[in-house]
């Protein structure tokens, strides 16, 4: 298993979005939701120390009908009770969370 | 769920039943309800990665809220509220969105019987959140969209 890290302010997250959260050429609020139980609930996201944008987007099941947002984490951070972290999966050593999200 | 429906002109319908009524001055309002019919057609899975599909009540306890609440406005004050967009939302919910220059304010209806949650802020730096009881709510709750 990957060692948790402390993600820096200048990092980027990416974040996959189906385009079905996208209304009349905006993304909409459903696009931005936590998922998953207790510890492990957050809004998935892939770490660009290590990932690119290519790559989170071909973790999609079909990445043609995806798009990618890009969060600068410093940003993420200033709004009120949000939290970004990392995340490792087994398999994806970019995965981190955003938690907090209303 | 309790929905009292009102008797203005305007109704909104789902399957040939009256869901809620309005009158003249929310107009839009009834626009917006008609175009956010689209959510009833997502199934299970429209996104690919199990999202799940969104049920004609939760849609109904939806509108039938923002009706009641967007006239109670209307009665109480003497002003048209702001004409929100009813997305679809998370794991089955739906969202209402109030976008204004003053104002941005998000409210999300549960599928089940959970309280719906809002959250926002305006212009002067104020934010707000909470949630709310959309069967027994008074309008001292929400801030209001106008």
């Amino acid at each position: 298993m990957w060692e948790i890290e402390s993600i820096p302010d200048d990092a980027v997250l990416y974040y996959r979005v189906h385009k079905g959260f996208v209304v009349e050429g905006q993304l909409i609020p459903g696009a931005f939701k936590e998922r998953g139980e207790g510890e492990n609930r957050g809004m998935s996201t892939d770490w660009n120390k290590y990932s690119t944008a290519e790559e989170a987007l071909a973790r999609s099941k079909k990445p043609v009908d995806n798009g990618i947002v890009s969060f600068i984490v410093g940003d993420t951070r200033s709004i009120k009770d949000i939290v970004a972290e990392h995340a490792p999966e087994p398999d994806n050593q970019a995965h981190s969370h955003i938690k907090g999200i209303p | 769920m309790n929905t009292k429906v009102s008797n203005y002109k305007n109704k909104i319908e789902l399957n040939g039943k009256v869901v809620q009524t309005l009158p003249n001055s929310l107009l839009s309002l009834q626009k917006a309800v008609e175009k956010s019919k689209y959510i009833l057609d997502l199934q299970p899975d429209w996104d690919g990665e199990s999202a799940e599909g969104y049920t004609k009540n939760t849609w109904i306890k939806s509108v039938s809220f923002l009706c009641e609440f967007s006239i109670d406005i209307s009665n109480t004050f003497g002003k048209t509220p702001v004409t929100p967009t009813i997305y679809h939302g998370p794991e089955g919910s739906i969202d209402i969105l109030w976008k204004t220059t003053d104002l941005n304010l998000l409210l999300n209806i549960p599928k089940d019987e959970q309280t719906a949650t809002f959250s926002g802020e305006n212009s002067l730096g104020q934010e707000y959140e909470g949630s709310l009881n959309i069967n027994n709510y008074s309008l001292s709750f929400l801030p209001h969209p106008f």
